[in-house]
C-alpha cells in the first residue's frame, strides 16, 4: 500500500497562515469586552476579548498587545477617556488577523478607540443625570442646611494620600489657630471599586451622622484617570440625599461628575474644600474681632447717646413744666374769676330776693292789718246798730212798761225791776257777739238788718257777718217767704 | 450651647447696643454677655471638642 501525500504539521501551519493572511489582509475594527487584560512583566499583554449574551460568553477569542503598541494606546487612551484600560470594558479595537503555530488563530491588537469608549462613558453619565432629575432628587444635599460653623468633618479619603494629608495640614495651618474636628473614614477613591467603598463609608457615617457637621470626600494624587466612578448612580444618588452635606474635592475632570455636580459643593482640589472650610471661619471670626473692638466703643457711644438724650428730655422737661404751670395758673386764674362773677350774680339775685320777699311780707301785713281794721269797725258799727235796735225796742218797752208801771202800780214797779234784772241778763245773753259765737250770722244792707221791712232785693249786695269776719255777698235770687 | 446660638444672641446684643435699643440698667450686664458670647465662640473656633471614643463607640454600636 503506498502512503498517501501527507504534509508535515508545519507546512499546515504555514498553509493556514498563508490562507489567513491572504484573506484577512487588512485590519479590521472589532467591538469585543476586554475580559483580562493579562499585562505581564515584559509589558506585553494577552487579553482575552469575549461576546457575551446574556452573561453567556458565546465566542472567545485571544488577544495580543505587543508592549510597544500597549505603551502608546493606553496613553492615549487615559488622555481621552481618564480611565484607565481596565478588566471588563467593552472596548472598539483595531485588529489583525493572525496564526502563529504555537498559538493558534488570534487577534493582534493594533489599537483601541478611546473616543468609543469616551461615548459609552459620558453617555452612562448623561443617563445617570437624567435619572437623577427625573426622580427629583439631583438637588437635595444642595438643599441641606449646614451648620453654621462646620467644624466636624466625617473625612472620605485614603490615609496615605497625598490629598488627604495636603488637606489636614491645610486646615490645622491657619494662623489664628482654628481647630477642626476630623475623623478619616478610609475608601478606594477611583475606578469602579471606589463605587463600592465611598457607599460603605457613607453607610458608616450615616450611622453616626449626628456627631458630624459635614461629609468631606478628598482624592488628590491620583491623576485624572478613574473618575468614571463618580458618574455611578447608585453613588451619585447615595450622595445627593445623604443627610449631611457632602463637599468633595476630587480632582481635575474636564466634566465635572455627577457626583460633584450634587453634591453641596464642589472644589477641584482637596485644598480648594479646606479653603472653603477655612473661609468659613474667617468669615464667622472677623466680626468677632470686629466686636471686640468695637464693643467698648459702642457701650461709649450708646453711653454718651444716652446722655445726651436725658440732657435733651431733661430741657424739654423744664420747657415743658413751665408751660404746662403757666397754663394751669392761666385756667384757675380764669376759673376764679368766674366763680367771682357767679358769686355776684348769686348774691345780687339772693338780695332782690329778699327785697321781694320783704316788699311782699310788708304788703300782706299791711293787707291785713287794714282788713283787720275793716273787720273791727264792721263789728263795732254792727254792735252799735244792734245795741240801737234793742235800745230802741227796750225804749218802746221801758215806755210800755212805764205807763203799765204808772197804771199798774209799785207792785208792779217792784215786779218790773226784777223783770229788768231778768232782761238785763237775757240782754247779756243775746249779746251778738255771744250770739254770732253760736253759729248766727247777722245780714246786712245800706238799710240795715234785713228785716221784713227791709228786704233785700236782687243784685244788691250784702253783708255776712258771721263771729270770725264779714263776707259781701250779691242777692241772686228771692224766695218766698218761709 | 451651640455656637449659632452663641453667635446668634451676640449679634442681637451688638445690634440692640449699636441702635441704643437697650436700657441703660441693662448695658453693663449685655457687655458683659457680649464679651462672654465672644470668648465662647473663639474658643469653638479653636478648640478640638470631637470625642474620637464617641466616634468609634457609636460606630460600632
Amino acid at each position: 500500500m503506498q502512503t498517501p501525500e501527507h504534509f508535515t504539521l508545519k507546512q499546515v501551519a504555514d498553509s493556514i497562515r498563508k490562507v489567513i493572511a491572504e484573506r484577512y489582509a487588512r485590519t479590521y475594527w472589532v467591538t469585543a469586552e476586554m475580559h483580562k487584560l493579562n499585562h505581564t512583566k515584559k509589558g506585553h499583554c494577552y487579553p482575552e476579548l469575549v461576546q457575551k449574551e446574556d452573561g453567556q460568553i458565546l465566542v472567545e477569542m485571544r488577544g495580543t498587545i505587543w508592549k510597544q503598541q500597549f505603551d502608546r494606546i493606553q496613553q492615549r487612551f487615559a488622555e481621552i477617556v481618564k480611565e484607565p484600560l481596565r478588566d471588563g470594558m467593552e472596548l472598539l479595537f483595531q485588529v489583525k488577523i493572525t496564526y502563529h503555530p504555537l498559538y493558534n488563530i488570534g487577534l493582534e491588537i493594533i489599537d483601541i478607540d478611546p473616543n468609543y469608549t469616551l461615548g459609552a462613558l459620558q453617555k452612562e453619565r448623561q443617563i445617570t443625570l437624567e435619572r437623577l432629575q427625573k426622580e427629583g432628587i439631583i438637588n437635595n444635599n444642595q438643599f441641606l442646611k449646614m451648620a453654621l460653623l462646620p467644624k466636624r468633618l466625617a473625612i472620605i479619603s485614603q490615609a496615605d494620600s497625598k490629598g488627604y494629608s495636603d488637606f489636614i495640614v491645610l486646615l490645622n495651618g491657619h494662623p489664628k489657630r482654628y481647630r477642626f474636628d476630623t475623623f478619616l473614614f478610609d475608601a478606594t477613591l477611583q475606578g469602579d471599586s471606589a463605587i463600592h467603598s465611598i457607599q460603605s463609608q457613607l453607610n458608616r457615617i450615616e450611622k453616626v451622622k449626628h456627631l458630624f457637621d459635614a461629609v468631606v470626600i478628598i482624592r488628590g494624587g491620583g491623576g485624572e484617570i478613574g473618575m468614571h466612578c463618580y458618574n455611578n448612580y447608585e453613588l451619585s444618588k447615595r450622595i445627593a440625599t445623604f443627610p449631611l452635606p457632602i463637599l468633595t474635592g476630587i480632582g481635575h475632570s474636564t466634566n465635572v461628575t455627577v457626583c460633584e455636580m450634587v453634591a453641596f459643593r464642589h472644589g477641584i482640589t482637596p485644598s480648594d474644600i479646606a479653603y472653603f472650610l477655612i473661609g468659613i471661619m474667617e468669615e464667622l471670626d472677623a466680626p468677632l474681632d470686629e466686636y471686640l473692638k468695637k464693643l467698648p466703643a459702642f457701650a461709649e457711644r450708646f453711653l454718651l447717646n444716652k446722655t445726651t438724650i436725658l440732657e435733651r428730655n431733661v430741657r424739654l422737661f423744664h420747657q415743658d413744666v413751665k408751660l404746662a404751670i403757666a397754663e394751669k395758673r392761666a385756667f384757675f386764674q380764669q376759673k376764679v374769676h368766674q366763680l367771682e362773677l357767679q358769686l355776684a350774680d348769686k348774691a345780687s339775685q339772693r338780695t332782690n330776693e329778699l327785697l321781694h320777699s320783704r316788699k311782699q311780707l310788708r304788703t300782706y301785713s299791711e293787707q291785713l292789718f287794714v282788713k283787720q281794721l275793716q273787720l273791727q269797725k264792721h263789728l263795732v258799727s254792727l254792735f252799735g246798730l244792734h245795741a240801737k235796735n234793742r235800745l230802741s225796742t227796750t225804749q218802746n218797752e221801758l215806755t210800755q212798761a212805764h205807763n203799765s208801771f204808772v197804771k199798774t202800780g209799785a207792785f208792779v214797779l217792784v215786779k218790773q225791776r226784777d223783770q229788768l234784772k231778768q232782761f238785763e241778763k237775757t240782754i247779756q245773753l243775746m249779746h251778738p257777739i255771744n250770739v254770732l259765737k253760736r253759729g248766727y250770722s247777722i245780714v246786712t244792707n245800706q238799710s240795715g238788718v234785713l228785716s221784713e221791712n227791709n228786704n233785700p232785693t236782687t243784685n244788691t249786695t250784702v253783708t255776712i257777718t258771721t263771729a270770725f269776719g264779714a263776707l259781701d255777698a250779691i242777692i241772686t235770687k228771692e224766695t218766698t217767704p218761709l | 450651647m451651640t455656637y449659632e446660638k452663641a453667635y446668634n444672641e451676640l449679634q442681637e446684643i451688638i445690634a440692640a447696643i449699636e441702635t441704643g435699643d437697650v436700657s441703660v440698667d441693662l448695658l453693663s450686664e449685655k457687655v458683659k454677655r457680649a464679651a462672654e458670647l465672644i470668648t465662647f465662640c473663639k474658643e469653638k473656633l479653636n478648640a478640638t471638642e470631637q470625642d474620637v471614643q464617641q466616634i468609634l463607640s457609636d460606630l460600632s454600636a
